[in-house]
Formats: structure tokens, C-alpha cells, sequence
């Protein structure tokens, strides 16, 4: 049984990797659309979310087949346990670059506010978060994690100065209102995907050490 | 949070190891009536089937003992009731400390012991007699000639047993005509007849098929409130369905011993990990 | 051409087809197929003598088969005959009767000795010494009631006459104890162990697991060793013509002469009874009414024993005749069960250890009574099987003390005279030696026969399983038989006459089951790789047989074959009414008459003179020392081909 088991924990493996790329490329690219204003490439996000949602749906079930036929036990049905979790989290963090390009799609015909800076950086910074906590759940290496609760709070940071900065051009000048409020929405978005990598990152530690322990 | 009690098999520092499984039982608490096993090793001539084991066994909680074939599960089970002493060539040294005495001690008459350590074996054997006299052996045994008392007996071990119901209109048929599941809960209710304080079973329910199987678990279950109950189990789920306590064996030696959810979440030692994932060999 | 070269091709183009069996095969094969279909014959043989035999006897004026069954008096001779059979009838049950009253509790006791309670070392002391018991001859076991149980029951019960029951009832009683034990302790230990434990795990005591549980659930092998202890008792003969009387009773006095169904056979062997009498015709009638008795009892127990062998001594099925007879009694006049839907679902219950049965106070007190009881048992079982040692020891004692004294090289070698000084049991010897040596030559090519057909070449068939259970059968049929065989078919159907030939001949018929058996036990101990590799490389059946199973199956061949003629030499029953009670040489050829020890020994043992006693003594201790060597030399055959033993 247990060459079955792993061949079909093979599968699910590659496929939980593959999700996560696909949601880290969904967000990096809204990101990047939102950046230089591309309605074809936030056209091309959009389209991605099938994908994204076909993922969860198959892992999702494959996990659960596993679970019945093989009752796992120890490291592999805590495996299976955050396997569950992270496809939830990595829907929702794909789910916001969907929602990243839908600004980019309303903002397009308008011109920036300013060159945007700020907003790729945290995009890099929750992909490393993305990175790292894939990597660590392939590799059981938890040092790559160590960091993230200092990394969820310079993401935290960056929302609030983006926050205030769009309350500035706000002020200075009405007509930006639009614009500001949906810059502040999708920093707030990229706030929320960093607490989605912390939280994997929670089922990734519970997943190689059996403990629960808390991030951020 | 961290399990606050772990065993490790693999450290041979005999105290250290010791104090740990000390704090294993109930929390903490312990109780005269826990069984406290220290320093067992048991041969058969000469060779030697279990080692240094040590351990406690709560009161009023059910413990499991899992391991591969031939690890020496039953020999240890066996031991805490004696039954060792009637196999040819069977040694063994250590303590087993319960209310206050050491039962392995010679002094101890392991007849007298036998009714309150009670045992229920792998296959159901009932004796080739009626279902009424399977039960009321026991009893008979002890001097109770009083029929309407030992209808009673009967009558209460079976209900205790879940299996009043379905046996009461038959109890003068032979017992070898019941079906296996309720064979081995006859062969239960004839062990809890002679009212005994801690029921050992091997393997109980490996003949059985699954609804037989879920009867008995619910059963011990029940019996657990009343009684202490040791099983040697080869289902792992069943080991993680019924017990509070499970101990993994390996070539004799007690590897790891600790609440069940941390052995089937969270085992801390490599060699349990293995086994119970079923990557053994 | 490569290493591999198929070379000619002769091999290659063989046909694939069954003519190529040889010829030679075929012969050998029906060779052996008819030695099987021997046993056929003899039990043809048995029914056919004891049939027309019982004819010519209901045919005489003075007989009817109506007094036979029912009357109640056997005066076969004198001027007004009688011919009920029931006297003989109840003689035969006092002394079957008496006999297992005894054996069965000493065996069953000496048995759950040997099974529960005996080191393995003592086991395997023990158990060899108590089946001792069976290799001794008959006639020795009526020596030792006549001459030394006698005297001491007349010391006791000083009304017991010099002929009576009681004293072949004691002897018979270690003469069946091998058999009760030795089928008991198979089934004691056929017990699974896991019936003890369940015992003992509930705070049984060794003792009252052993009464309670063990016992109760081998009691259906157990019942079979006394059945077959039964009939063995039925069918001896020497005993209880030599220690019982002549004077058919029906007084059911064990201290009184009495004379059963075999005794009385015998009897018309050895009196002056003038042949074509219905005196001398009644043998058969009585005959035939022996054969059915043994032949259903051993049938009864035969059926319990082949059940244990197959393993299944617990019965867990209800037989077809008693599910039966549940369906027609117990299901009609009980309503059926209704099954509500507590008794399918399961609905735990609360367990309430307050109310308590047992009162713990009395235990102690209790415990040590049930242990004691346990001591008490125990010594029991011992004293049984101490009890058989004495015996044989006092037995073996008592011959030697006896005969040592008339053994010399004269009582050996010389040819005897009449006078009491001229005794010799050198025409008895030689007697002896030739008769054996001509049954080896008719039974051990039979029995082996036989034997190959069975375990190698036959097919499970209806007519093989006949075949089994006729061989089954003729084991168990009693030896006094054979010798009315003997009489009918060989001496006066075949007119040989009282001569060696037809004496080694009823000699073959009766041990031909035994070497089938200890044959084929052989064979089976050839392990069946040998077979499938010899027939894996094209070898047909009989060369298999002949080039790897028979060679390795001869050690195990021999030794079984000796122990069986050891068996024939010991007997006197098949060959009283063929040999001769007194000759003055040594026969010469096989239409001579002779005489053999057994018969000799019979014959001084009734002698009225109490010298002939000592000589009677004197021949039981060399027929012993024969005994002896035969089975050391088979016990050596064993050991030695059991150590080079290779696989
Ligand atoms: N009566 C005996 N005599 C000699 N050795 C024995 C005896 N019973 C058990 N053993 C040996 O002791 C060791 C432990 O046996 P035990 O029956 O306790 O194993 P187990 O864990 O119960 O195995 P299983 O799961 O197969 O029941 C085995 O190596 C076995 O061969
Ligand atoms: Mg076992």
C-alpha cells in the first residue's frame, strides 16, 4: 500500500505546486497589469481563474479520496490536513489577483497617480512569502519561515504608508479618490495575501512537527 | 502546545526513561490500581521475547499494544495475568505492581489472580457447553451452587456483555452455535462473571467481521468506565478508534507508550512513524 | 551447434500420446491393483465361512434358530443339546464388561496424566512403556491370570473356584490399557489449547480445568478408546480360555467359571468334539455373532476416530439427524423468536459494578479446597499409570522367575520324549520360525502391494474407499476367527490340511492389514517433492515408485513388517485349530503338521501336571526374548535409517 500511497501522493504534490504558481503568477501579474495600465494582461488574469478553481476543486476531492482509502496516519494524514488548508489559502490569494486585475481593467483609461512603486514591492514581497512557504512544505525546511512574521509586519507597514500617502493625493486633489481608494484596496489585498502565506506557513510547521504554533 | 509526556525506546538510561513513563499514566495522578510494570523481560527457554519493559497502565482507561507479528504483544499481555506460568519453559523477572503487591511474586497464587485479571482471547473459545453454563463456569468454580443466584450472574454478565437480548430465549442451546461476534462477547460476559477488575484481551476481534467488530468496540467502550482494559490489536484504526493509551512494541521492546492521538498524529519515534504509516520492512 | 546442442532427435519425435505406457507398467499396475483386492477376497472369505458355517449348523435337526437367539441354556453336547446363545452372550459382556469397568477410568486417569500433567521427558518415557503392554502375547497375559492373579484372588475371595472371571477380567484390563491410552491421550491432546486457557484465564485450576473443560471435550475420542477397549475384550480368546473355565454360565458371577462366545470356539478346537456335530458346527453360528458384535463396535469407534484425525473433535455443526430432529420437536413447539429492533441494534448499557454476586470473603477459604481436590486428582492419575508399571514389571518378573529355571540347552535343542524330564520346545521353535518365515512370504508382498496401490497409484474412487474401509474392517475382526477361517477355507476347502502352509496362511490373512498400514505410514514419510521431481522429468507412476519412493520408504517398510510378525508369532487363536499340540520333530515341509510356541504354551499351561507349568514358563520367557530381538532389530532399522535421513 504505501507505494500507492506515495505515487498518489506524488500527484497531489506536484499539483498543490503547480496551484501555488499558478496563484503566485495570477498575483504578480494583476500586479504588473496594474502597473503599466494593460488591459490584455489583466484580460489574460481574469482568464486564469477557471484554472484556479478547477485546482481547488481536484486537489481538494483527490485529498479526500486519499484520506478515505488510505487512513493515513502520523506526518502523512498531517500532510493531507494542511494539504486542505493551503488549497483555500492559495484560491484566495489567486482569488485577489483576479480582483487586482478587475482594478487594473477600471483604472486603465485613467492615468497613474504616481509611478507605482510601492504596490510591486509588496507583490515581490508576498511572492518570496510564496516561495519560501511552498518550498519549505516540499522540503520540510522550516528556516524558511523563520522570518515570517517579521515579513508580515513590513507587509503591514507598507499598507499603512501607501494608506496614507493615497490620503494625501486625496486631499491635495479630489479627483483621485477613485483611484486612491483602489490603490488602498489593493494594498489591503496584498496585506491579506501575506496573512494567507502566514497561515500556511502554520499548517507547514504543524505538517513537519505536529505542532500548532501561531504566525504573525 | 508539546505533549508533555514522551517515551523514548531508543534510551537505554534505564531511570530517566523510567520517570518519564512514570508521569504517563493518568496525567499524572496514579492511582494503587494502575498496573505498573517494571523492568519485565520474559524468555522462552532461555530465549529472550521481551525486553526491559516498563510501563503504566491506567486505571479505568482502555491501553493498546500494537506492534508487527511476533513482537511480543501477546507474551507481555499474557504475563500480567499469569498465563505465562502454564507454557512450558517460560521465564521471566521484573515487577508488576498493582494494588500494592507484586503480582509476578510467587507467593501470589496466580489462580486467585486470574479471576480478577480476566483475559479474552483472539478466537472466540467458548467452552463446547450451553451458553448458560459457559457463563455460570466461572461462578460454579467459586462455590456459588445457588441456582436462582446464578441465573442472575448469568443474566447480568450477558446484559454487561450486550448480549442479553439476543441470547435470553436460548440459553440452554450449545454456545458453539452462536455467530462469531456474539461467541466472543459470550466469551466476554463469561470473563466479567467472575467479576473481575482489569479484562486483557489478544487481539479480540481479528475474527470477526466489521459489525461484529464495531459491537465489541462500542462494548469496550462501556467496560472501560468500570473496568482497565489492556488489548493487543493488529488494526491500527481500531487501536485509534478505542484506546486511550497505546504502546508500540518492536522486537520485544517497548518502543514508545503515550496517549493514542500522539501516537497516531504525532509519534516521536521513528521507528513507530514507520510502522503505523505502514512503511515497515 | 552451441552448448545447448537438442541433439538426436529419437526423443523429440516420440508421440505425445498414452500408448506409450509399456507394457510393463500396465502388468505392474494390475499387479499391485489385484494385491489390494486381496482384502476383498478375505472378507469374502470371513463371511463365506461364517455363513456356511452357521447354515450347516441351523440345519442340523436338534437347532433352530429361534432357541439360538432366545434360549437361555448352551448345553452343546450330551444327549439332550441345548443351543441358546445367551450365556455365552452375558459371559461375553461380564468379562468385555468387567474389563472396561477398569481399563477405562485407569486409562482415562493414566491418560490425563501423560497428556496434562507429564514432563516431557516422563511422556516420553511413560508412553513407549504403557504400549509394552500390547506387544505382549495373549497367551502369556493368560499364563500370568491362571498361575499368579489366580492364587491371589482365591486368597481374597477364597469362595472364587480355580477357573473364574475376575482373574482374566484383571489381566484383560492391562491388556486393553494401551489402546484406552493411548487413543485417549490423542484426543486429550487433540484439545485445543485455547479451550485450557480460556479456563485458566477465568481462575480455573489446573485440575478443574481438566475435569471440566478437557475431558468433557475430547469425551467423544475418549468414548472411542473404550469402545475399541470394548472390542479388543470381546475378541480375546487365550485369556479367558486358559483363565476363565469352560462352563458357560449366565450367573453373571465374576468369581464362577464362565465361558464366552471365544472361549467357547476355542473349545472346539482343542476338546474331542467329533466334526460334522452341531456341537462343532455351533463355533460358527457363535462366530458369526462375535464378528457382528466387534464389527459394529469397532465401526462406532472407528467413524469418532477418523473425526479426530481430521481434526474436528469439537463439534460445532449440529448432525443432520439431530437438526432434524430439532426441526420436528424443539422449533415446533417453541414460538419463534421474534426479532425486535433492540436485538439488531446494538444499545449500550450502562454497567452497574455495584451489585456484586461473588462474596469475596469466602474465597480464600474456597481456593483451598479446590486445590487440595486438585492434589487429590492429580495423585490419582499418577496411581493409575504407576499401577500399569507395576503390572508389567510384576508380570516380567513373575515369567522370568518362572522359566529361568527350565531353560537349558536340552529344553531348546533336543527332540522331546514323554516323560516329564524329556520336555522341549524344539519342534515348537522351529515350528514357530517356519511359520513365520512362510507368513512374511505371503503377508509382506500383500500388505506392501497393497500399500504402493493405495498411496501412489490409485485414484480417490467408491472402489478405493471400499477397499479402505474393508482393510479398516478386517483390522478390527477378532483373531479366533481367522482361525475358523483358517479351518474352512484353507484345511478343508483347499484340503491342505492341518499342515504349516494352511497355518501361515490364516497367519498372513490377519496381519495383512497391520503391514497395509505401518506400510503405507512409510510411504507417506517420503516426501512428495521426491514424486513431483521424479514425474517432472517424464517418470510414470510406477517408476517413480520403484526408483525414488520405494527405496527410501524400505527402512520404514521393514521395521513395520517385522513388528507385525512379531504380532503373528505371539498369536494362538488363527492357528488352533490348525497346529498341532504335540510333535516329536521338527516339521520339514509345508504340508506338514506342526506345533508352535503360543500353542505350546497353551497346551502345558492346561497340562494337569504342574512340572509342564514350569516348562510353559520356560517357553513364554524364550517367546518373549524372541519378541525382543524382533523389536530391537526393528527399533534399530528405524534409528539407523531415521539418521541417515537426509531430508
Ligand atoms: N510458546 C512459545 N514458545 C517459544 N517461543 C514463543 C512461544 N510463544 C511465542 N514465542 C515467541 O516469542 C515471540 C513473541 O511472540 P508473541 O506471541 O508474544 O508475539 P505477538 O506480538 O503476539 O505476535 P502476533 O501479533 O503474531 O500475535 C515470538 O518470536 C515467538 O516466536
Ligand atoms: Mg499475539
Amino acid at each position: 500500500m504505501p507505494e500507492k500511497f506515495d505515487h498518489e501522493m506524488g500527484l497531489l504534490n506536484e499539483d498543490i505546486w503547480n496551484m501555488g504558481v499558478l496563484s503566485q503568477k495570477m498575483l504578480l501579474l494583476a500586479v504588473e497589469s496594474l502597473k503599466n495600465r494593460d488591459k490584455d494582461l489583466a484580460d489574460k488574469v481574469l482568464g486564469m481563474k477557471e484554472e484556479l478553481y478547477d485546482y481547488d476543486q481536484h486537489i481538494e476531492e483527490h485529498t479526500l479520496k486519499v484520506l478515505i482509502l488510505y487512513q493515513p496516519v502520523a506526518k502523512e494524514m498531517r500532510n493531507l490536513a494542511c494539504i486542505l488548508k493551503m488549497i483555500t489559502y492559495l484560491t484566495r490569494i489567486g482569488r485577489y489577483g483576479y480582483d487586482i486585475s478587475k482594478v487594473t481593467l477600471e483604472l486603465a483609461d485613467q492615468p497613474l497617480v504616481k509611478k507605482l512603486i510601492d504596490i510591486p514591492n509588496m507583490a515581490k514581497i508576498v511572492a518570496g512569502m510564496l516561495d519560501d512557504v511552498l518550498k519549505a512544505w516540499e522540503t520540510e525546511d522550516l528556516s524558511l519561515i523563520e522570518d515570517f512574521t517579521e515579513r508580515d509586519d513590513v507587509l503591514d507597514e507598507e499598507r499603512y504608508s501607501i494608506f496614507r500617502e493615497c490620503l494625501t493625493y486625496v486631499m491635495e486633489d479630489p479627483k483621485t479618490i477613485t483611484r486612491c481608494m483602489h490603490y488602498v484596496m489593493v494594498a489591503r489585498y496584498l496585506e491579506r495575501c501575506g496573512d494567507h502565506c502566514c497561515k500556511i506557513a502554520e499548517k507547514v510547521v504543524y505538517k513537519v512537527e505536529g505542532k500548532h504554533v501561531e504566525i504573525s | 502546545m508539546v505533549f508533555g509526556f514522551l517515551s523514548s525506546g531508543n534510551n537505554k538510561k534505564g531511570k530517566e526513561r523510567k520517570k518519564l513513563h512514570d508521569s504517563s499514566g493518568n496525567n499524572g495522578k496514579r492511582s494503587s490500581n494502575d498496573i505498573i510494570l517494571k523492568d519485565i523481560n520474559i524468555f522462552y527457554s532461555g530465549k529472550q521475547a521481551i525486553k526491559d519493559v516498563d510501563m503504566t497502565i491506567p486505571e479505568k482507561k482502555v491501553t493498546a499494544f500494537i506492534g508487527p507479528s511476533g513482537c511480543g504483544k501477546s507474551t507481555l499481555l499474557r504475563n500480567i495475568n499469569r498465563m505465562n506460568d502454564e507454557i512450558v519453559g517460560c521465564t521471566y523477572d521484573g515487577e508488576i505492581l498493582w494494588q500494592g503487591t507484586d503480582i509476578l511474586e510467587k507467593k501470589v497464587d496466580p489462580v486467585a489472580l486470574r479471576r480478577r485479571i480476566g483475559m479474552v482471547f483472539q478466537k472466540p473459545n467458548p467452552f463446547p457447553k450451553t451458553i448458560f453454563d459457559n457463563i455460570a463456569y466461572g461462578p460454579k468454580l467459586l462455590g456459588i451452587r445457588n441456582k436462582k443466584k446464578l441465573k442472575e450472574i448469568v443474566e447480568k454478565s450477558l446484559r454487561d456483555a450486550a448480549l442479553w437480548n439476543e441470547v435470553k430465549d436460548r440459553l440452554n442451546d450449545s454456545a458453539m452455535g452462536l455467530s462469531g461476534g456474539q461467541q466472543q462477547r459470550l466469551c466476554i460476559a463469561r470473563a466479567l462473571a467472575v467479576e473481575p477488575d482489569v479484562i486483557l484481551m489478544d487481539e479480540p476481534c481479528s475474527a470477526l467481521d466489521p459489525i461484529a467488530t464495531a459491537k465489541i468496540e462500542d462494548l469496550i467502550n462501556e467496560l472501560k468506565k468500570e473496568y482497565t482494559v489492556v488489548i493487543v490489536t493488529h488494526n491500527m484504526q481500531q487501536a485509534s478508534r478505542i484506546s486511550d493509551f497505546t504502546g508500540f512494541m518492536y522486537l520485544g521492546e517497548l518502543i514508545e507508550f503515550g496517549k493514542t492521538r500522539q501516537i497516531f498524529e504525532n509519534p516521536k519515534e521513528d521507528l513507530t512513524e514507520r510502522y503505523i504509516t505502514g512503511r515497515f520492512g | 551447434m552451441g552448448f545447448f546442442d537438442r541433439g538426436s532427435t529419437e526423443l523429440k519425435k516420440a508421440p505425445l500420446t498414452k500408448k506409450v505406457a509399456k507394457l510393463s507398467e500396465r502388468v505392474v499396475v494390475s499387479t499391485l491393483f489385484s494385491a489390494s483386492s486381496v482384502s476383498v477376497l478375505i472378507s469374502a472369505a470371513i463371511l463365506y465361512t461364517l455363513i456356511e458355517g452357521s447354515i450347516k449348523f441351523f440345519n442340523f435337526d436338534e437347532v433352530s434358530i429361534w432357541d439360538f437367539l432366545f434360549g437361555s441354556e448352551w448345553i452343546p453336547s450330551g444327549t439332550d443339546p441345548s443351543f441358546g446363545i445367551y450365556p455365552l452372550l452375558s459371559d461375553t459382556i461380564l468379562i468385555a464388561g468387567g474389563t472396561i469397568l477398569l481399563a477405562g477410568p485407569i486409562g482415562i486417569a493414566a491418560a490425563l496424566f501423560l497428556s496434562e500433567y507429564a514432563p516431557s521427558k516422563v511422556r516420553n518415557v511413560a508412553k513407549p512403556v504403557v504400549e509394552l503392554l500390547a506387544g505382549i502375547p495373549s497367551i502369556v497375559y493368560g499364563f500370568f491370570a491362571l498361575f499368579t492373579i489366580g492364587p491371589i484372588v482365591r486368597e481374597i475371595f477364597p469362595e472364587a473356584t480355580y477357573f473364574n472371571a475376575l482373574q482374566a477380567i484383571i489381566v484383560m484390563t492391562f491388556m486393553v490399557l494401551p489402546i484406552v491410552v493411548s487413543i485417549s491421550d490423542d484426543s486429550l491432546k487433540a484439545v485445543p489449547r485455547h479451550m485450557r486457557e480460556a479456563s485458566l484465564a477465568m481462575g480455573a485450576t489446573k485440575w478443574e480445568t481438566s475435569i471440566k473443560v478437557v475431558i468433557p471435550a475430547a469425551a467423544s475420542g475418549i468414548s472411542a478408546s473404550v469402545l475399541l477397549g470394548v472390542a479388543r475384550a470381546i475378541g480375546e480368546t487365550m485369556v479367558v480360555t486358559l483363565a476363565a473355565g469352560s462352563i458357560s454360565g449366565g450367573h453373571w458371577n465374576p468369581l464362577m467359571e464362565i465361558q464366552p462366545m471365544t472361549s467357547f470356539i476355542a473349545q472346539t478346537a482343542t476338546g474331542d468334539i467329533p466334526p460334522g456335530t452341531p456341537q462343532a458346527e455351533a463355533a460358527f453360528a457363535v462366530g458369526i455373532t462375535l464378528f457382528i458384535m466387534t464389527y459394529f463396535v469397532n465401526r462406532i469407534a472407528g467413524r469418532v476416530v477418523l473425526r479426530i484425525k481430521k481434526g474436528s473433535i469439537v463439534k460445532k455443526e449440529p448432525s443432520r439427524v439431530q437438526k432434524f430432529i430439532r426441526k420436528n420437536t424443539i422449533d415446533r413447539i417453541r414460538k419463534p423468536v421474534e426479532i425486535t429492533k433492540e436485538m439488531i441494534s446494538y444499545r449500550p448499557i450502562r454497567i452497574d459494578r455495584s451489585i456484586k454476586f461473588i462474596d469475596k470473603t469466602k474465597l480464600k477459604g474456597n481456593l483451598i479446597r479446590r486445590k487440595i481436590k486438585g492434589y487429590f486428582g492429580v495423585s490419582t492419575t499418577v496411581l493409575s499409570l504407576v499401577l500399569a508399571f507395576v503390572f508389567l514389571i510384576y508380570l516380567l518378573v513373575e515369567v522370568f522367575i518362572k522359566g529361568a529355571g527350565s531353560i537349558s540347552w536340552d529344553f531348546l535343542t533336543s527332540e522331546p520324549g514323554f516323560r516329564v524330564t524329556e520336555a522341549s520346545i524344539m519342534p515348537a521353535l522351529t515350528g514357530s520360525v517356519f511359520l513365520m518365515l512362510l507368513t512374511l512370504l505371503f503377508a509382506v508382498p500383500l500388505g506392501v502391494g497393497t500399500a504402493v496401490y493405495f498411496n501412489e497409484i490409485a485414484k480417490d474412487t467408491w472402489y478405493t474407499r471400499f477397499l479402505r474401509n474393508v482393510i479398516q474392517n478386517l483390522a478390527g475382526v477378532p483373531s479366533i476367527v481367522f482361525g475358523l477361517v483358517g479351518l474352512a477355507i484353507f484345511v478343508r476347502l483347499f484340503n491342505f490340511g492341518p499342515s504349516l502352509l494352511a497355518g501361515s496362511m490364516t497367519l498372513a490373512l490377519m496381519i495383512m492389514p497391520i503391514i497395509v498400514v505401518s506400510s503405507e505410514e512409510a510411504l507417506k514419510s517420503v516426501p512428495q517433492s521426491f514424486r513431483d521431481a521424479a514425474r517432472g522429468v517424464g517418470a510414470t507412476r510406477w517408476q517413480t515408485v520403484r526408483d525414488h519412493v520405494l527405496p527410501n520408504a524400505v527402512p520404514g517398510i521393514i521395521t513395520g513388517s517385522i513388528l507385525s510378525l512379531s504380532r503373528a508369532i505371539g498369536e494362538t487363536a488363527p492357528i488352533l485349530f490348525i497346529g498341532a499340540f504335540f510333535a516329536k520333530t521338527a516339521p520339514s515341509g509345508v504340508m506338514d503338521s506342526f506345533v508352535a510356541l503360543p500353542l505350546t504354551i497353551f497346551f502345558w499351561s492346561r497340562h494337569a501336571q504342574d512340572e509342564y507349568h514350569e516348562f510353559a514358563s520356560g517357553a513364554i520367557l524364550v517367546l518373549l526374548v524372541i519378541l525382543l530381538i524382533m523389536n530391537a532389530i526393528a527399533i534399530f532399522i528405524r534409528y539407523r535409517s531415521q539418521k541417515r535421513r537426509v531430508w
